[in-house]
């Protein structure tokens, strides 16, 4: 697994254009909606002198007056946002078949022409797999959701003898739902692999195939998988502990906070790609 | 065959050596649970003081537990916000909940039973038996004291609004035939004698007379019980135990029973608080004791001691939630729950708001049907007052997201979220409140009233008003006319004529308007003062040069009133030099304009800068900087872009 991980990081180091692409994508699309969003603020309150109590960060009655007398501007901003997102995510199904070949191809000289080559011959097939998994995502969701609400006796306060029941199920059933989650994420990861590897006209094989590959290798697939989640968790508790460790009151402390947030998304990127690449390098390995 | 706790009698006596009220209504009550059956049999002995001049031929009495005896009710049909969904299986088995008087009979030995009628003093309701009226055979002279004895039987509701019971948790209020209120020509807003007894409506809650009351209540054996007053005397046997209840000088009685409660005793400056709370949510004992104590302090040195010797806190399960966070003399509950984030303060907000409600509405006993902000209203306004003082970190509160939010700012912006902020004054009856915003307009707006007044009037005369409110009207039944009364007055003595003649400018427009209330400085500008030039005296000089004296600013502010409300203003200007000056308006004009002369510019000004208009809409335009304020801006700006990138990130976990 060690020995994956690194060959992965490699693997990734070597196509970081990709990376610096993917994070480029996701800092203009971010741009694209907070740009008017500071207009907006600019524009409606840029002269309040209550702008200075807001450096702290969270300010109920700015924002509470804010939505109140200006919250009609804000519709369209929001509008942009669910846009954007869905327009990030159907460019990022865009690359899933370029970033999968390049990790499939390894070493090879023509990468751009390569990477942006089999993102559209692959773009349909992956739109479809998308959307399958997100279907199924959500009734593994809805599973867990009837079987909370039916533990819980539906939240009820008059059929519960108390609330711990409630408290509990979630404290128990979450990670549960994270594990078998992360199941089907990683069955769709390779479902990709084998999608890419195989570049099967119909999607039922990958399906299949990378089902049986999973539950053949289980321990390693999955297991890799765990140690990619963990090193996501590293991150983000690092993340909160540098966030929460300074008080953001001027300029400069809101430039750096910004730099270390660009960080953390950044290496968010880099572990996503380093999920793929070590998933990919596994599925070589093995297969 | 009996036991008695003797160490009951060890007790000091706890009664009042004299009376606090003028103890009108006086109940003596036997009362016996049937778990099995969940009804309560009952006697009762009613001793009533005439209070006025009146002959009186007729007692109306609230029947609160039918309001729960079908859905044609005015509690069922009426809006509101009390959830009043009944299960199938309910309905089904004909789970409902009455009251019913079997026999009365009169001092005089007269039986009445055939004298009771359900009467609708307000609404052609006849499916609603809330208020049963007795035609006496005797009238009642006026200062006369009359005695009636009653025998009833009630259904106890399934987990209804407020009362009843679920499971082994009984919650009972408002579960005797009680008595109106009897007001004499010139109490309140009395023209002649009369009753003043409403029906049970959903939105609003109880307005009684004050009086004794001694209860005995017979229970399973195994039932932990809390009620108000104090315990006089209990006596065990094989499967039951009775227990006596007194509670001097209050207007309503209220009392609970569960076998799953811890009792947590402790006292406070000789008054005894006893905390009945299940084994789950004993993480937060102390959150209420200490919450309570602070409670108790503030009132001891803003208004008076806590008059009586005891105070129940009861915390009910999760399976009595129906229970509510809910007033009653000397009694409240409080629910809570132990795994919420320490830094959300719904114990300690609860437990101030409820304790609150021991000064405003029990010993300053208004009629909340009628007038619910003077107890709602000003239980808001020390709520926030209390929770602000003794919980400087807010009452929402978390480091790692920046929030701190205050109970001020938390009901000031409960009250500016209401579906429609304008939908009816803060003086209507609570029952009027037909189409939403109630909470919102009588505790919400109510308390941000108070909070603007205090603003106004200053924290000392405030404080005298209160003082002196209490004083005059504890243990009466004050209205809001005695309010404002205390506040002209205290006013006037305090301040003169500065706020006006009087305060009935600022009443008619918060409490009997529903104007809102919105300043906005529009603009500040600062042109160069030009020195003279051309033809002045006369036409043979003609100024060609500027001076070159030092430069000077024309500079104007303008100031918008937006809203309908006027308040009179205070504008603090600052001048790029540092100086600052402070200008007064009246408030009343649609648009002001400030204007200096000066060798410097001003660099912004703010209308209200202490604060004391909260009930300003918008406090965002109450300041305006000439030079745009970019950091906070920058401040939210990066954060949005960072969620946003992380959302985008996270989304693409899915695909």
């Amino acid at each position: 697994m060690i020995e994956i991980l690194k060959q992965g990081l490699q693997l990734i180091w070597k196509h970081k254009k990709m990376w610096l692409l993917l994070y480029a994508i996701v800092f203009l699309f971010a741009a694209f909606v907070a740009s008017p969003f500071k207009k907006y603020l600019e524009n409606k309150v840029g002269h309040s002198l209550m702008i200075d109590d807001i450096i702290k960060g969270f300010n109920y009655t700015f924002i509470n007056d804010f939505m109140n007398a200006y919250g009609d501007g804000i519709s369209p901003i929001l509008h942009q946002s669910y846009l954007s997102i869905i327009l990030f995510l159907l460019l990022f199904i865009f690359l899933m078949g370029g970033i999968l070949s390049l990790f499939k191809e390894g070493n090879h000289e023509n990468n751009r022409s390569l990477f942006w080559g089999q993102s559209a011959h692959f773009f349909w097939r992956m739109l479809r797999l998308s959307i399958y998994f997100i279907i199924i995502h959500f009734v593994v969701f809805l599973i867990f959701i009837s079987i909370f609400m039916t533990i819980t006796k539906g939240l009820n306060p008059l059929r519960l003898e108390s609330e711990g029941i409630i408290f509990s199920s979630i404290k128990y059933l979450t990670p549960i739902y994270l594990l078998v989650a992360s199941f089907f994420m990683m069955w769709q990861d390779y479902a990709k692999i084998f999608l890419i590897h195989e570049d099967k006209k119909y999607l039922i094989q990958p399906i299949k195939k990378s089902f049986q590959f999973i539950i053949k290798n289980i321990k390693k697939t999955w297991g890799l998988y765990l140690i990619n989640l963990g090193l996501l968790l590293i991150v983000m508790i690092i993340n909160y502990f540098i966030t929460t460790s300074f008080n953001i009151n001027s300029n400069s402390s809101i430039l750096i906070s910004f730099i270390i947030s660009q960080i953390f998304v950044f290496s968010r990127l880099g572990l996503k790609l380093l999920n793929l690449s070590t998933a990919t390098l596994l599925y070589q390995k093995i297969k | 065959m009996g036991l008695f706790i003797s160490s009951l009698t060890g007790q000091e006596d706890k009664r009042f050596k004299t009376p606090l009220s003028p103890r009108t209504a006086n109940y003596n009550i036997h009362a016996t649970l049937n778990t099995d059956t969940k009804q309560i049999i009952a006697q009762q002995t009613l001793t009533f003081k005439n209070p006025s001049n009146d002959t009186i031929w007729t007692m109306p009495f609230h029947m609160y537990y039918n309001a729960f005896k079908n859905n044609k009710t005015l509690f069922y049909t009426g809006g509101g916000r009390i959830p009043k969904n009944k299960s199938e299986e309910d309905i089904k088995n004909g789970v409902w909940g009455w009251i019913e008087i079997t026999e009365v009979i009169d001092e005089k030995g007269n039986n009445l039973s055939q004298n009771i009628n359900y009467v609708l003093p307000e609404n052609k309701n006849k499916e609603d038996h809330t208020v049963a009226e007795i035609q006496l055979i005797e009238p009642i002279l006026p200062h006369a004291t009359y005695e009636l004895k009653m025998k009833w039987i009630s259904q106890i509701p399934k987990a209804a609004a407020r009362t009843g019971y679920n499971r082994d948790y009984y919650f009972m209020v408002q579960w005797f035939p009680k008595l109106g209120v009897y007001e004499p020509e010139g109490s309140r807003f009395a023209t002649q004698g009369q009753w003043n007894c409403h029906h049970y409506y959903p939105t609003t809650e109880y307005f009684g007379e004050f009086g004794v009351y001694e209860v005995t209540l017979d229970v399973p054996k195994d039932f932990i019980v809390g009620a108000s007053g104090f315990l006089l005397d209990e006596t065990i046997n094989t499967n039951r135990k009775k227990v006596t209840y007194l509670a001097e000088d209050v207007i309503d009685f209220a009392w609970t029973a569960h076998t799953g409660f811890e009792e947590i005793i402790e006292y406070w400056e000789g008054i005894e608080i006893k905390l009945l709370i299940r084994p789950e949510h004993i993480c937060n004992q102390e959150r209420f004791l200490k919450a309570t104590k602070n409670t108790l302090s503030f009132f001891e040195n803003y208004l008076e001691k806590y008059p009586y010797p005891t105070l129940t806190i009861v915390s009910p399960p999760y399976h009595g939630l129906f229970s509510g966070a809910m007033e009653y003399p000397t009694l409240f509950t409080a629910p809570t729950l132990c795994d919420l984030p320490q830094g959300i303060k719904t114990t300690e907000t609860l437990t101030i708001h409820e304790l609150t409600h021991q000064y405003f509405m029990q010993i300053l006993a208004t009629n909340e049907q009628e007038e619910p902000w003077l107890d709602e209203g000003f239980t808001s306004f020390f709520e926030a007052k209390i929770l602000d003082k003794y919980y400087p970190e807010g009452v929402v509160h978390s480091d790692y997201l920046g929030m701190n939010i205050s109970s001020n700012e938390l009901r000031r912006g409960r009250f500016f979220n209401a579906d429609n902020i304008k939908i009816n004054p803060i003086s209507d009856f609570g029952f009027h409140f037909k189409h939403g915003s109630y909470a919102e307009i009588v505790y919400g707006k109510a308390a941000v009233t108070l909070k603007t007044l205090e603003g106004l009037v200053g924290e000392k005369t405030m404080q005298e008003i209160m003082q002196t409110y209490f004083k005059r009207w504890k243990f009466k039944h004050p209205c809001r006319n005695d309010f404002f009364d205390v506040v002209n007055e205290v006013v006037q003595k305090n301040h003169g004529d500065k706020l006006g003649e009087n305060m009935n400018w600022f009443f008619e427009q918060t409490i009997m308007g529903t104007e809102e209330c919105d300043y906005a400085i529009h603009s500040i500008s600062n042109d160069v003062i030009e020195s003279p030039l051309g033809f002045f005296d006369n036409i043979s000089h003609c100024i060609t040069e500027r001076k070159n004296d030092s430069k000077k600013y024309q500079s104007k502010i303008i100031i918008y009133r937006n809203g309908e409300m006027i308040m009179p203003q205070e504008i603090k200007i600052f001048f790029e030099n540092g100086d600052q000056k402070i200008e007064y308006w009246d408030g009343k004009d649609r648009s002001f304009e400030l204007n200096f002369i000066s060798e410097h510019k001003i660099d912004c000004a703010e209308i209200d800068p202490l604060l004391k208009i909260t009930l300003d809409k918008n406090l965002i335009n109450n300041s305006y900087s000439v030079q745009a304020k970019k950091t906070g801006i920058r401040r939210y700006f990066t954060s949005f872009f960072t969620w946003m990138e992380n959302i985008m990130v996270t989304a693409s976990a899915l695909i």
